[in-house]
């Protein structure tokens, strides 16, 4: 495996992982992380072709853009129930 | 560090609920310590807050059903005055707030709780990363109400000034009968207008700033006289800048009660139990969009 192709896996994997974890994090931590992802995305257009890139921001839009907006409506971490004391 | 509360306990000088010594979060010395003007023959006067155990403050979570059966009893304050500390020479006067009752009155614009979130940092006594948190976000508990809760305590003060004897302290008699008038209240008077003068200007709030007059007014070189009219001639000075003055008419509640919330998780750790808390879902949806925006043309189906 080329120098690149081990960059951009690792690049692509770190960006995953912290998509999918996004919906557990308090807002600030929110913010400072989607700041992370953002840099590591710099990062990857840096170092893949334009179909790569493209691909892998098909799975963002598709996948994990989905997954992130229906967990932070279904999460909603701090709405409890008042009565039960539960999440 | 101990808090004094801490010390005072442990030499048994004094009696709080027995939760209390180890949550106190703030101390500081208030009166005329704070403002620079005590002798020493000045009480110590020593306030502060404390966060309660969290039933206290958040009920339902010991089963109490507001309105139903036997309510918890809340705690508010506790105070305990004229305690003598023999060793080392001092009588110390202690009223140490819950934090909820505290944020309250602070964002009530209550006079003293105003002065505790802005004593100079010599008359920090004890200071947790709680408390430090509250006095780094004081200014959030300003706005315009100060100015009728400023002017309604100088008021009261003047009225007092009428009254012609003091019989519990004799000091205060023997200035009466000297200079005409309790010079306490003619200095809390004129404090209390200058404090509201400069909240209204300035926003901010150092208590120190006046010290040179109200010394003055403690030595007695004001006569009662030259203190009302100085009093009528500020009054329609305030009122003019009360209409003019750009701090904030009320308070920011969310933004007073998101410190209050942070401070009480710090303390008890995570909230999610206890309190109902809006998470802005749309703005945090709306934030993850722009990133994947700013690829737009680097992705095969536009979004």
């Amino acid at each position: 495996m080329k120098d690149s192709e081990q960059i951009t896996t690792k690049l692509k994997t770190d960006i995953s992982i912290m998509l999918k974890t996004l919906k557990y994090l308090p807002t600030d931590t929110y913010i400072q992380q989607l700041d992370l992802i953002n840099s590591l995305l710099e990062s990857l257009r840096y170092y893949s072709d334009d179909r790569d890139f493209a691909l892998f921001m098909d799975t963002i839009q598709y996948i994990y853009y989905p997954y992130v907006c229906k967990g932070l409506q279904k999460t909603n971490r701090y709405s409890v129930d008042y009565d039960k004391g539960e999440v | 560090m101990a808090s004094r509360v801490g010390i005072a306990k442990s030499k048994e000088l004094i009696h709080p609920p027995k939760w209390l010594p180890a949550n106190i979060h703030y101390e500081v010395l208030t009166g005329s310590v704070s403002y620079g003007v005590s002798n020493d023959a000045s009480d110590m006067d020593i306030s502060g807050f404390c966060i309660p155990p969290k039933e206290s403050v958040f009920p339902h979570l010991a089963g109490e059903i507001p309105g139903f059966g036997r309510q918890l009893k809340r705690f508010d304050v506790w105070q305990e005055h004229h305690v003598q500390d023999k060793e080392a020479k001092k009588e110390y006067d202690f009223s140490i707030y819950s934090i909820v009752k505290f944020f309250q009155l602070a964002m009530e614009n209550n006079p003293n709780m105003l002065d505790i979130i802005h004593v100079p940092q010599r008359c920090v006594l004890f200071s947790t990363p709680v408390a430090q948190n509250v006095r780094d976000n004081r200014s959030l508990f300003l706005h315009k109400g100060s100015y009728q809760k400023l002017r309604g305590y100088a008021y009261s003060q003047l009225h007092k000034i009428g009254t012609k004897a003091n019989a519990s302290n004799p000091n205060r008699q023997a200035d009466i009968e000297r200079f005409g008038y309790d010079l306490k209240f003619g200095y809390h008077v004129v404090r209390l207008v200058l404090q509201c003068e400069q909240i209204l200007i300035e926003h901010e709030l150092d208590l120190e700033r006046n010290r040179e007059i109200l010394k003055a007014i403690r030595r007695g070189e004001w006569s009662e006289e030259k203190l009302r009219t100085w009093f009528d001639e500020k009054e329609r000075h305030l009122e003019e800048l009360y209409t003019k003055s750009t701090l904030r008419h009320s308070p920011d509640e969310d933004a007073i009660k998101e410190l209050l919330l942070q401070c009480l998780e710090q303390h008890y750790g995570s909230l999610t139990s206890a309190v109902k808390r809006e998470v802005p879902v749309d703005k945090m949806i709306s934030e993850l969009k722009s990133v994947i925006e700013k690829y737009e043309g680097h992705r095969s189906v536009s979004f």
